[in-house]
């Protein structure tokens, strides 16, 4: 594990987190089980941003969680191979999966205002880490919550340590998620919508401090969002998910200038630009994303799709090459190597 | 991009159809039958309710018929649950003990449902007489009820009957308290405000829009304080001031069996275990009726 | 949190005024005359009338209230007719065993409810959670006459372990406490049960779990405290529950205490007696209740009473 490190002061990017054939299906009832994802292959380089994009229930959240192996087998189960490392985390124990979680990678999420536990002093919240992970003796447990906090930009760290989490703003307490989560200096943060429920200013604010903090601490970053100003903003790559799988996935550059999907062109058009010209209209996609389970043949997002053909009905499609850049679709058919 | 458009089969959007919908007593019974607990509680009210309906019927002894040489026998194949310290069958006495019991139940339910449900809506609708009337429910509500039934029935006399009223006046102030909060909420909806807006009267306000919107907490509450009812009832039967023996109620039967206990375990075993039967029987059908009705109800 | 306390505090009063009025009408309503009862059915008019004139009962009945009212804001609830001792006297001979059969019997009430209902909700539909909810129903359900008939039954007749009856220190109030105890964890099972699967499902509890937590740490450290506000609501209330329990209980085990006292002076018309102690009851439950208030602070760092 040690090694992953060292490589990376050579510059040379190795693969930190690496996906592969990843399924999730959860339990609909006692006998039946639906596929919330299906054959997600993704890696994440160390020190890198991957952002997963799509709508809400497209599994992007689910494939968050199931990283962290945070999936009760109550719900749901996962197959395929989620490697940190060298170690595949779908093989580890629960017991041994603890020492990964908020040690290795840890994980920030939407609601900064229900994610902190209202009645532990926020102190203790992010000295628990360090108390469960590195055996840091007593006396040390406040300082270092205190240095964490200013490191995330607290003002008055040594005031805030002993307040509770009602006595701040959403946009602090985010930044209290963020410290607790840096604690233990993890090799992957996972990020799941960490400023959709935030102001815009705010919003901004967080995005720099967690740029900031990769940089310092050179930590990979896994974000989940459905806001492509925060891919814009902070990933270096990007995947985008529709209906549980990957539909598309580029290098940030070339998402925003060619993207090639129907949907990440809908997803781009949704957003307003300044650039645009007057009489230009934003244009959505219409409809919803399918229920899981729900579409039983065929490429998932022909219902929305203006260049449906005949063919997406019968078959989905699988992901074509060009270049570094993959796109599920039957359109960029030709020319395009499977991947 | 000159790829011809197909149309978009809608069908496939849509996942699943809503079951037909089906008037909404019937999926409360439906969602009730799915719930086993519940399921236990009914078949246990059923059985007890047929047995003290049939009881005369199903008695094998007449149940004030005295045979000292079978005095306090223990459960044989002539009687199933033994017999008292004058030889009467306690089988058949248990019997028609439970029409006592659930006829307490039932009357102390009727009476307090009435007059709580009534003060209920007064003091939630009318609000200038709230505080009084939620003034008066915490001092009441500030004694045991228990203990407040065992003053009332010391003022009206010891007693079945009195022993009745007096558990009435004990547990109306939960209903009172129950129906205020769900009168208050139902006040505030659009329609209830729409209906006032048009000038309709109180009480047609309070029949048509806020008594049916109202029934769930009831139906659940009434049928918990049933079972608390038979409870406090039959405790006041056990320290002597509710029913007096030779009434079978199962209290006043507890009564008299404690004090042959170390002789005949039965006197006092069986129609206890038939009073905590009965009561389980209305808490799980209660509980039942609450996951079915409203499930965020809190009682 | 003074100008809360002051506002509670009020309204405390206020109840307890209330309660002070319903006991004093109640207890005069109840017929049988206590003059009858301490002179006999014999007495001469004039030995009536004295005496009647002695305990001010010739007095109308709204300046006997305010004549008891003034004497117990100064702590004088009056004098037992039957004994002769003063009311206070006759609450702090009996409160002895009473505040201690409540006491064992809150704790192990709260004990066992909040273990039960902690391990229902961990191990929420399964064969565990169904034995466990059906143990606090049948709790709850069973009257307390008669789990105290049966704990008798197999403990002191079957086994001998334990005196039948009376009291001879800590060792005769195990049985009467499992009695009253019973009752009381049923519910606060059943509460702390629902109260955990609401927690569990928080969002803080998946971030505790993100950082690493064992299901050790998960349920006491980081949802037991969050789920044990509303039961404490509960138990504060069990507490009336616990007071109004304690007649029976006491009445079956023949223990002296409040219980027991309470339901000889209703058969004796020692009218101040049964006032004096009804009103203690309200008050003790109104503390216990705002006692709870002052619990809260302690549990939930986000309400502060002003």
């Amino acid at each position: 594990m040690e090694s992953v490190k060292e490589r990376n002061s050579f510059e040379v990017r190795t693969e930190l987190v690496k996906v592969e054939n990843l399924n999730i299906h959860f339990k609909k009832n006692k006998k039946e089980t639906m596929a919330a994802v299906r054959d997600v292959n993704f890696h994440i380089l160390a020190g890198e941003t991957l952002a997963v994009v799509g709508e809400s229930g497209c599994g992007k959240s689910v494939t968050a969680l199931s990283i962290m192996k945070l999936i009760s087998p109550n719900d749901g189960f996962v197959e395929g191979q989620i490697r940190l490392g060298d170690t595949d985390l779908n093989k580890l124990t629960e017991k041994q999966m603890r020492d990964v979680r908020g040690n290795e990678i840890s994980m920030i999420f939407q609601e900064p205002m229900t994610s902190l536990n209202p009645v532990h002093k926020i102190g203790d919240q992010i000295s628990e880490v360090l108390k469960i992970h590195h055996a840091t003796p007593k006396k040390r447990l406040k300082q270092e919550s205190i240095d964490m906090l200013k490191k995330v930009g607290i003002p008055r760290a040594d005031k805030i340590v002993d307040e509770y989490p009602h006595q701040l703003s959403g946009g602090m307490r985010q930044r209290v998620m963020i410290a607790m989560a840096m604690a233990c200096r993890p090799r992957l943060l996972i990020a799941d919508e960490p400023t959709t429920a935030l102001d815009v200013t705010i919003q901004a604010q967080i995005l720099d401090l967690m740029n900031d903090l990769k940089e310092t601490m050179n930590t990979s970053i896994l974000m989940i969002t459905h806001d492509l100003g925060v891919v814009a903003e902070v990933a270096d790559r990007v995947v985008v998910m529709y209906y549980g799988q990957i539909v598309e996935e580029a290098d940030v550059m070339t998402l925003f200038k060619s993207p090639k999907h129907p949907y990440t062109v809908g997803l781009l058009n949704s957003i307003p630009n300044i650039h645009a010209e007057e009489d230009e209209r934003l244009e959505p996609i219409n409809g919803n994303v399918p229920n899981v389970g729900a579409v039983k043949q065929g490429c998932p997002f022909r219902f929305r799709c203006n260049f449906a053909m005949a063919k997406c009905g019968e078959e989905n499609p699988p992901i074509f090459k060009h270049g570094e850049q993959g796109v599920r679709c039957w359109l960029y058919e030709e020319g395009g190597a499977i991947g | 991009m000159t790829t011809p458009q197909i149309e978009h089969p809608k069908e496939l959007l849509m996942i699943e159809e809503d079951p037909k919908s089906k008037p909404y007593f019937i999926n409360v019974l439906i969602r009730l039958s799915k719930n086993k607990s519940a399921l236990l509680g009914a078949a246990i009210l059923l059985l007890f309710t047929i047995a003290s309906v049939f009881a005369p019927l199903l008695a094998t002894h007449p149940i004030n018929e005295m045979n000292y040489g079978e005095s306090l026998a223990g459960p044989s194949s002539s009687h199933f649950l033994g017999t008292d310290e004058f030889g009467r069958d306690l089988f058949s006495r248990i019997l028609y003990g439970g029409r006592v019991s659930l006829l307490m139940g039932l009357v102390v339910v009727s009476i307090a449902g009435t007059v709580g449900v009534l003060l209920g809506v007064i003091a939630g609708y009318f609000r200038k007489i709230d505080i009084f009337i939620m003034q008066c429910v915490d001092v009441l509500l500030a004694l045991p009820s228990l203990l407040l039934a065992i003053v009332i029935v010391a003022i009206l006399g010891v007693g079945l009957t009195n022993a009745m009223i007096a558990v009435a006046i004990a547990v109306i102030p939960s209903f009172v308290r129950v129906v205020r909060g769900s009168v208050l909420s139902v006040r505030e909806s659009e329609y209830v405000e729409a209906a006032r807006a048009l000038g309709v009267k109180n009480h047609k306000i309070i029949f048509k829009h806020i008594l049916p919107n109202i029934a769930s907490p009831i139906i659940i509450l009434a049928t918990l304080e049933f079972g608390s009812a038979i409870l406090a009832a039959a405790s006041l039967s056990f320290l002597g001031l509710g029913a007096q023996p030779p009434n079978p109620e199962w209290g006043a039967l507890v009564y008299v069996g404690k004090s042959f206990l170390s002789q005949a375990w039965w006197m006092t075993v069986f129609p206890g275990l038939c009073i905590m039967l009965v009561v389980l029987g209305f808490n799980l059908l209660g509980d039942g009726l609450r996951d079915a009705l409203d499930p965020r109800l809190k009682l | 949190m003074s100008s809360y306390l002051l506002k509670r505090v009020s309204s405390m009063a206020l109840t307890l005024f209330g309660v002070s009025i319903i006991v004093f009408l109640m207890v005069h309503l109840i017929p049988g005359d206590p003059v009858t009862y301490i002179l006999g059915d014999f007495a001469t008019e004039d030995a009536v009338n004295k005496l009647e004139a002695q305990l001010g009962l010739d007095q109308p009945l709204l300046m006997q209230y305010f004549s008891y009212i003034l004497g117990a804001l100064q702590g004088d609830l009056g004098t037992s007719y039957i004994t002769g001792y003063t009311v206070w006297e006759e609450i702090l001979n009996r409160i002895p065993v009473t505040a201690q059969l409540a006491l064992y019997s809150v704790i192990l009430g709260t004990v066992f409810g909040v273990l039960l209902g902690v391990l229902a909700a961990v191990k929420q539909n399964t064969i565990f959670d169904r034995l466990a909810m059906m143990i606090a129903l049948v709790g709850i359900s069973a009257p307390g006459f008669w789990i105290a008939l049966f704990l008798i039954l197999i403990f002191s007749f079957q086994f001998g372990w334990f005196p039948i009856s009376g009291y001879d220190g800590i060792y005769s109030l195990i049985l009467p406490s499992v009695t009253l105890a019973l009752g009381s964890a049923g519910n606060i099972a059943r509460m702390t049960r629902s109260s955990m699967l609401e927690v569990i499902r928080q969002d803080y509890i998946r971030t505790a779990h993100a950082k690493g937590a064992n299901m050790y740490r998960l349920i006491f450290k980081h949802s037991l405290q969050n789920a044990m506000i509303p039961v404490v609501t509960l138990i504060g209330l069990q507490f009336g529950y616990l007071l109004a329990g304690a007649v029976v209980t006491e009445t079956v085990f023949a223990l002296p205490g409040i219980g027991n006292l309470i339901i000889d002076s209703i058969s004796t018309r020692d009218i101040p007696t049964v006032q004096g102690l009804i009103l203690f009851i309200a008050l003790t439950f109104i503390v216990v209740n705002l006692l709870v208030d002052v619990v809260y602070t302690m549990l939930d760092p986000r309400i502060k009473y002003e």
